[in-house]
């Protein structure tokens, strides 16, 4: 699907970060690894130092912190919101939406909409998606996004595919109306036979919670994992990210008769180093332009890692300057999507620390 | 260079006799994805070489002839 939106820009992004620090030297014992062998894997996937929440700490808290924040440093003002999205695989709970448990926490007016919508990797182009197309409407001139996930309290500590990788963490990002011409593209699929390449199997409505689906069960490689943990088949999601995305770049840059020189950054969702790498030298990308330093800083928060990007590796200087710039999601659903727009003179790009 | 592979391969899973264990490396489940990940990288210092994205694909892996001629193709 190609969706163009005109006259919309992003004007601020926040990202919250739990301040715990996990290494991987601590954790690498867990796993089914000599130390040797776990620490040359640690340099290839970017296995480092990872944020996680504590036991208490939920999606909820990790936004209102940040929204709070922007209340408090007059970035934001509560009576100009006019919609209210959390993208997120981690609610507070199945019923009611989080977003509507934010809005309360926060005391937004009754006519700002709530929406949660369940989506990872891809989430920050979803989220940015569903804000384009709410602010069609005339009533609506400021948007909220949140992107939240604790994945971390789902990960099995005996999975040395995943454990190592997911980190936790939060991302506001503000989406308006713009006087100035603004061009938007959008290119999204989605491939849902795949549904089962990442997936928590159990715990929801299909297969409930029972003493079964938490017993951890040992697979041929030696990683242990409940049916409530998550699954990533690595091999797979390494194939579809390293075919579709340069796939959809190629579509992208015929159909707006572009070079990949035309942008200044490509800021990807980073599910590893090695796989990020890998796409980069596919689609002939610079390091410089393709920054993949986000797992090995903070971990694969899923749908904040490129508005983490952002903050991380333009900060202030996406307050004073203009970039144009390619966002790319890829990952769980399966769902992948590249958004070609501008990132100007934003009034706050920084990250700050969940303290609790 | 079968020997030079077959080194690199016992290097990341030294409990493995790669001279009786030459094939269905993958099929047999003798190599995940995550040792892939730490073969390809040895190679590719090994051998200077960039393994693209698009032969990293299991059954270019899957018996020690196939790895040589995956490296060949580059060399």
């Amino acid at each position: 699907m190609k969706l163009k939106f005109y006259n919309k820009k992003i004007t601020g992004i926040l990202s919250i970060l739990p301040k715990n620090k996990v290494y991987f030297k601590d954790e690498m014992n867990n796993y089914n690894f000599t130390k040797k062998q776990s620490l040359k894997l640690a340099k290839i996937m970017g296995y480092s130092t990872r944020r996680v929440v504590n036991k208490k700490t939920s999606v909820s808290d990790l936004c209102v912190f940040g929204l709070n924040y922007l209340f408090k440093n007059k970035l934001l003002k509560k009576d100009k919101v006019d919609a209210l999205i959390l993208v997120t695989q981690s609610p507070d709970y199945f019923l009611p939406p989080t977003s509507n448990v934010i809005s309360g926490k926060i005391n937004l007016r009754s006519d700002v909409i709530c929406l949660d919508i369940n989506q990872g990797c891809a989430g920050y182009e979803v989220g940015l998606i569903q804000a384009f197309m709410l602010l069609e409407q005339k009533s609506i001139s400021k948007v909220v996004i949140l992107n939240a996930d604790i994945l971390s309290k789902k990960v099995s500590i005996k999975d040395r595919n995943s454990r190592p990788l997911i980190g936790d963490g939060a991302s506001i990002t503000i989406v308006e109306k713009s006087k100035t011409k603004e061009e938007i593209n959008v290119y999204i699929k989605m491939d849902g036979k795949k549904y089962d390449s990442l997936i928590i199997p159990a715990g929801a409505f299909k297969q409930p919670t029972n003493s079964n689906t938490k017993n951890l069960k040992k697979d041929k490689f030696g990683n242990s994992r409940s049916l409530e943990n998550l699954l990533m088949k690595g091999d797979d999601i390494f194939n579809f990210i390293i075919t579709k995305i340069p796939e959809m770049l190629k579509e992208m840059y015929k159909d707006l008769k572009i070079k990949k020189e035309y942008f200044d950054y490509f800021f990807f969702h980073q599910p590893n180093k090695f796989i990020l790498e890998k796409l980069a030298n596919t689609i002939e990308i610079p390091n410089s332009k393709l920054p993949s330093n986000i797992v090995e800083n903070f971990g694969n928060g899923s749908g904040i890692t490129v508005p983490l990007n952002i903050c991380f590796n333009l900060g202030s200087k996406a307050k004073k300057n203009n970039y144009k710039v390619c966002l790319g999601g890829f990952g769980v659903g399966l769902t992948w999507s590249i958004i070609a727009c501008n990132i100007k003179k934003l009034s706050f790009c920084k990250i700050i620390e969940f303290k609790k | 260079m079968e020997n030079k592979i077959i080194k690199i391969l016992k290097k990341t899973k030294p409990n493995i006799n790669f001279l009786k264990n030459k094939k269905d490396l993958i099929k047999k489940s003798i190599l995940d994805s995550f040792d892939l990940v730490t073969i390809i990288s040895e190679i590719e210092k090994a051998f200077n070489i960039n393994i693209k994205a698009n032969d990293i694909i299991a059954k270019n892996f899957d018996s020690i002839s196939k790895i040589v001629k995956l490296v060949k193709k580059y060399i």
